[in-house]
């Protein structure tokens, strides 16, 4: 992230007045971002938060796709939507089977609303690669460089070869006097550059009151 | 014409009248079909109907259907039962109606008598307990075969008993069911938990009128004869949950799509319906927000100072009174990694393009330029006398380490930055 010196820009009072234009890091010498929107998913997860028994939180897809055209190629993709929380009312039914019934439809609603969020997902890291089937075990085993690609939170994608990108389960004290933290998002993170992905903390604060 | 020719001829006449008004009229044996099906369905399902559907029917359909009471039309009783299987399909997803199903099952095990041979409670027949209308069959189609049954043949003061209990998840008895029969009566089920022995005997018993020695005697001969323990358990207590009671257990069930709207999950998070807002510039991202967050220091005491910068072309603007308009929602809370106490800043804040320009040729113009969004001396929204960030982070932290957790977030679209950071507070006050 370019660093921003300009001091006194920072009193001026938070209106549209000054205007600033950082030479941004975005990706124009970067790789080309994959294009995998024909490719063969092979693997596909949500990516969540088990806030507690009943409060879940669904903040992304992981997916792992596949080149049509090339199967020693593959892509996993991680992407984040606007963060989808649950509270599953614990309705009093005396009933096992009107239970599952419940369930039943609780899981469609949601799947709905997955679906629907998938849709209107951001890709935030790219990891790409190669692999080659050893002829002695008949094992995949990778083929070169694995490029990765992690969109910062300024909005410039960065790219290295062969980093990991570290993942931190972050968690809070909701709010204060709480005694224990709860789980609030996820943190990807490649060098100095991360993506966080959590929920707005006014709705687990919310949802905490209840309990 | 005498008198007795004119009697003879009005006796006549008034036979003529009688025959053809009395007479024979054409009665149309044939039964009305639509009572045909009503009376099979009930026959079948009239426990499944609850109160409302009984007597309201569907009113909330764009055409309504009336009260199943009320219904006088094959069409209407046709799109009754249409509506009555939809509601209660307990997997909308595949084409079975898994809830009639069971039910059907459950009636052909009625009329396949399966208690019959059943060693537990052998000779137990529904034909002889009131058939599909019977107590029995009610239980039954509502929750199909007990858990654990037992069978009590008649003693000197009372009919045959029978028990028949549900044990739910938790292995506690949901449901204890006891049937009780006068005289060459019916099985009928015992509703009657006044907790009093005296009254449940009476209720038992297969005699009319029955003395304190002779209750005593019937005590004691259920004693005898209820080696589990099972009976006695059922006449004093239905329900291992006191709110589970036997008239309720009885009840019709609310539909599964009634109750799952009911009891449905929140779903929390999502932007409202953005329909009736005219967006100017739409984000290219669906949830993502990037800014850049400048962590400086503060020059006066050397705690730390914050500003955002969001790139004109990241935020959707909307068109508000003649002006381009973003509205954001920023949290930051401080938690001290040594004591692990929270302080919070919240606070919105309200952008407007300048009055006096076209708020589209303004965005235009600052397409890949970013604005600054100096939080230090921004003061709490919901509350002005709240202290502003500075104050926040000079006045209310003691000295010390802090994990700071910054959300960003445009009010109305919900997309949004978050960033996590360590920073320093020295605060000689604290």
């Amino acid at each position: 992230m370019r660093v921003i010196k300009d001091r006194k820009r920072l009193a001026m009072a938070a209106v549209v007045a000054m205007l600033w234009s950082p030479s941004s890091t975005r990706a124009d010498t970067n790789p080309v971002l994959p294009d995998v929107h024909d490719w063969k998913v092979t693997s596909k997860s949500t990516i969540d938060v088990v806030v507690s028994g009943t409060v879940i939180t669904y903040l992304g897809n992981d997916i792992e796709y596949q080149n049509p055209n090339d199967a020693s190629e593959s892509v996993r993709v991680i992407s984040r939507y606007v963060p989808l929380t649950i509270a599953k009312q614990i309705a009093k039914n005396d009933h096992e089977f009107q239970q599952v019934a419940l369930a039943t439809y609780a899981k469609r609603d949601q799947e709905t609303l997955l679906t629907q969020l998938a849709s209107r997902s951001d890709p935030i890291i790219y990891f790409k690669w190669r692999v080659f089937k050893d002829p002695r075990t008949g094992k995949d085993i990778r083929d070169g460089d694995v490029s990765v690609w992690l969109l910062n939170s300024n909005g410039a994608w960065v790219f290295a070869t062969n980093q990991k990108v570290l993942v931190q389960f972050l968690s809070e004290r909701v709010k204060d006097g709480v005694t224990r933290n709860i789980l609030v998002g996820r943190k990807y993170q490649l060098g100095k550059d991360y993506q966080i992905l959590e929920p707005d903390r006014r709705y687990l604060e919310a949802l905490e009151e209840k309990r | 014409m005498t008198i007795r020719s004119v009697a003879k001829v009005l006796s006549v006449l008034s036979f003529a009248i009688v025959i053809t008004g009395c007479g024979p009229k054409r009665v149309n044996t044939a039964p009305d079909p639509v009572q045909v099906s009503k009376r099979e369905f009930l026959d079948r399902y009239g426990f499944f109907i609850t109160d409302n559907e009984m007597k309201k029917g569907y009113p909330e359909l764009k055409e309504p259907i009336r009260p199943f009471k009320e219904i006088d039309t094959e069409y209407e009783m046709n799109r009754f039962e249409t509506h009555f299987w939809e509601i209660r399909d307990t997997d909308p997803k595949t084409p079975e109606n898994e809830f009639r199903d069971q039910i059907d099952e459950r009636i052909v095990d009625i009329q396949n008598e399966i208690f019959w041979g059943d060693p537990d409670i052998q000779g137990t027949r529904f034909d002889k307990n009131g058939g599909l209308r019977g107590d029995m069959a009610h239980i039954y189609l509502l929750y199909g075969a007990p858990s654990y049954k037992e069978k009590m043949n008649e003693g000197a003061y009372h009919g045959d008993l029978m028990v028949w209990y549900y044990i739910d998840q938790n292995e506690k008895p949901l449901f204890r069911f006891l049937f009780y029969s006068k005289i060459s009566g019916s099985n009928k089920v015992f509703r009657n938990y006044t907790g009093y022995l005296e009254d449940t005997l009476k209720e038992l018993s297969s005699r009319g009128f029955l003395s304190i020695d002779e209750l005593n005697e019937m005590w004691d001969e259920l004693l005898r004869s209820d080696t589990s323990g099972a009976f006695r358990a059922a006449m004093f207590e239905f329900s291992y949950y006191t709110d589970v009671t036997v008239d309720k257990a009885l009840e019709s069930p609310e539909p599964v799509a009634l109750t799952a709207q009911r009891a449905k999950p929140v779903a929390l998070g999502q932007p409202a319906d953005l329909e009736g807002h005219t967006f100017l510039v739409k984000s290219p991202y669906h949830s993502f927000l990037p800014a850049f967050l400048r962590l400086g220091t503060n020059p006066n005491n050397g705690n730390p100072s914050f500003a955002l910068f969001p790139g004109f072309s990241d935020v959707d603007w909307e068109l508000k009174d003649g002006k381009a308009e973003a509205v954001f929602d920023l949290r930051i809370s401080f938690q001290n990694k040594a004591t692990r106490s929270v302080k919070e800043f919240m606070t919105r804040l309200v952008i407007n393009s300048p009055p006096d320009t076209d708020p589209q040729t303004f965005l235009n113009d600052r397409k890949g330029q970013h604005f600054p969004l100096a939080l230090d001396t921004t003061r709490n929204w919901t509350d002005p006398e709240k202290p502003t960030l500075r104050q926040v982070i000079d006045q209310q932290l003691a000295s010390g380490t802090y994990i700071v957790n910054i959300y960003f977030e445009h009010a109305l679209t919900k997309k949004y930055v978050a960033w996590r950071e360590e920073v320093t507070v020295k605060n000689t006050a604290k």
